[in-house]
């Protein structure tokens, strides 16, 4: 997957799909704007979908593309390991999707056995574990999050 | 084991396959909290684990403590109607006093004055029930958690989901955004009307008899699930149901949910014969991915070779 990180999140053109989706996010879109006019013109097929936090539709629309789509995902980075996850489970590979975040680069872990927070990468591999920076406590961090706390929860990696 | 157990135990299936659904039903006799035989035990194991781990146990958000209010009125109200020989609640204009002859405690009170109770509203009620209590406050077409008193949850964590909408704490639940089930059961519960409450019946099975099944205690209570074997698994897995209510608070227009759980050994289940048939037809047709988000998996086998084997046994 890539990720852009720099401070002003760029998004590429990958040319040669036979579909192109654009999930984003209300300043997401401006950072999808210059691709998206370039596709409309040459008339490509794609769609687009609105994200917002918490849309229970978007699983939904994943999973409904066929093969051979390229997805680019451009939302708040808060929110851009949750999609990942989606994207993941909708059967998405890491070369047909590009994730454009802004926002904080740092997404937080809450520690399910004592609360702390430990901060990360927000381009934070999903499948590698985390050390509670309180307690020690190795968490696999999940893909459910809590505005409030403006975290993910970490599960214990080991029973 | 009281003689009564098994006539007390809430069944939770009605078919011979389980899957997520909306199963909520209108309640015969409506009702917040019902009192048990473990009463006393459940309290004080309640009451010691709201002094050792008040974080996990109680969470609180500043803009709700009108609907605590409303939570002790009507949890305190209910005890003194259903269970009169054991709870009383006098009312004089805003002085109020709740008895409480199973403990043998007086409070008095000035109904709305955070100052003169011991804890927050909720947190002061919830230690006299043996059900946790959760309020979800009513907002813009939504449901939040804005405070609950957790001590027995089903590896879950309160001070994570704390202000949480109703479909974000249903985030983990493998299926449920996919099939719109959290759409459906939020629109439902939306149109909860006050003096209509409704139940459900959740199951799950668990490694042990422990109560608090936190999940900030999952590394060392989760560890149990290896030591299951089809020997010891009629005393060792118990079956463990949450019934779960649902209330909608006339005043301050929020949801009550109070769920009251149910611990049962298997062997003392499978005395049941209908029972032990009925469960293993479901757990052997059970997907695996509710056996995975349930945390059967790792003994799912164990249990139903023990089943099977009862079920020889009896025949
Ligand atoms: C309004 C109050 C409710 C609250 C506060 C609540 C809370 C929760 C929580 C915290 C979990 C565990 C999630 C996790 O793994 O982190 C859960 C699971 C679940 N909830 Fe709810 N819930 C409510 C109402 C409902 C209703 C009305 C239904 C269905 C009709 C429902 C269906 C479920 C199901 C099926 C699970 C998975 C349980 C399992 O497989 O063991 N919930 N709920
Ligand atoms: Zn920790």
């Amino acid at each position: 997957m890539k990720q852009e990180s720099g401070d002003t999140p760029m998004a590429a053109f990958i040319p040669g799909k036979r579909k192109y989706l654009f999930c984003f996010d209300e300043i997401g879109m401006s950072l999808l704007e210059k691709i998206m006019a370039d596709i409309r013109a040459k008339d490509i097929p794609f769609e687009i979908f609105h994200f917002s936090h918490q849309e229970s539709a978007l699983p939904a629309w994943l999973s409904s593309q066929k093969m051979g789509c390229y997805l680019y995902i451009a939302v708040s980075r808060k929110y851009l390991y949750q999609i990942m996850c989606l994207a993941e489970a909708a059967g998405f590979s890491e070369e047909e999707v590009q994730l454009i975040g802004y926002g904080d680069k740092e997404i937080h872990l809450f520690c399910c056995r004592c609360h702390s927070i430990t901060e990360l990468a927000a381009a934070a591999n999903k499948h590698a574990e985390q050390l509670c920076s309180c307690c020690g406590l190795l968490l696999t961090v999940s893909s459910h999050y809590s505005p409030l706390r403006n975290a993910y929860l970490g599960y214990p990696a080991i029973i | 084991m009281k003689l009564n157990e098994l006539d007390l135990f809430p069944y939770p299936f009605h078919d011979d396959v389980y899957r997520y659904s909306n199963n909520s039903v209108l309640m015969d006799k409506p009702s917040s909290v019902e009192i048990t035989p473990n009463y006393l035990e459940e309290i004080n194991l309640k009451r010691k684990l709201l002094g050792s781990s008040p974080a996990r146990c109680f969470q609180s958000l500043p803009y709700a403590k009108k609907a605590q209010w409303e939570v002790l009125e009507i949890v305190a109200q209910q005890l003194a109607d259903s269970y009169p020989d054991k709870f009383s609640l006098d009312k004089k204009g805003k002085n109020w006093v709740f008895c409480n002859t199973l403990l043998n405690e007086n409070h008095s009170f000035i109904i709305g004055d955070d100052s003169t109770l011991p804890h927050e509203p909720l947190d002061f009620i919830g230690r006299h029930v043996q059900e946790d209590l959760i309020l979800m406050m009513q907002r813009d077409g939504d449901l939040y958690l804005d405070a609950g008193q957790l001590c027995f949850p089903a590896n879950w964590s309160l001070a994570f989901n704390l202000g949480m909408k109703f479909k974000e704490i249903h985030n983990p639940i493998p299926g449920f955004k996919e099939e719109k089930l959290d759409d459906r059961i939020l629109g439902f519960l939306l149109r909860v009307e006050a003096g209509n409450p409704w139940q459900r019946k959740n199951w799950s099975l668990m490694a042990g008899n422990r109560m608090d099944t936190s999940l900030e205690t999952y590394d060392q209570w989760g560890k149990d699930r290896k030591k299951v074997t089809r020997e010891n698994a009629g005393e060792f897995v118990y079956l463990r149901v949450e019934v779960q209510k649902i209330l909608r608070m006339p005043r301050t227009n929020g949801i009550l949910f109070t769920i009251h759980t149910y611990l049962l050994s298997l062997d003392e289940f499978c005395q049941n014969r209908k029972w032990l048939e009925q469960f293993y037809s479901i757990l052997s047709e059970l997907p695996e991915y509710i056996a995975e988000y349930k945390g059967l998996s790792m003994y799912k086998d164990q249990v139903l070779q023990y089943l099977k084997d009862k079920m020889k046994r009896g025949d």
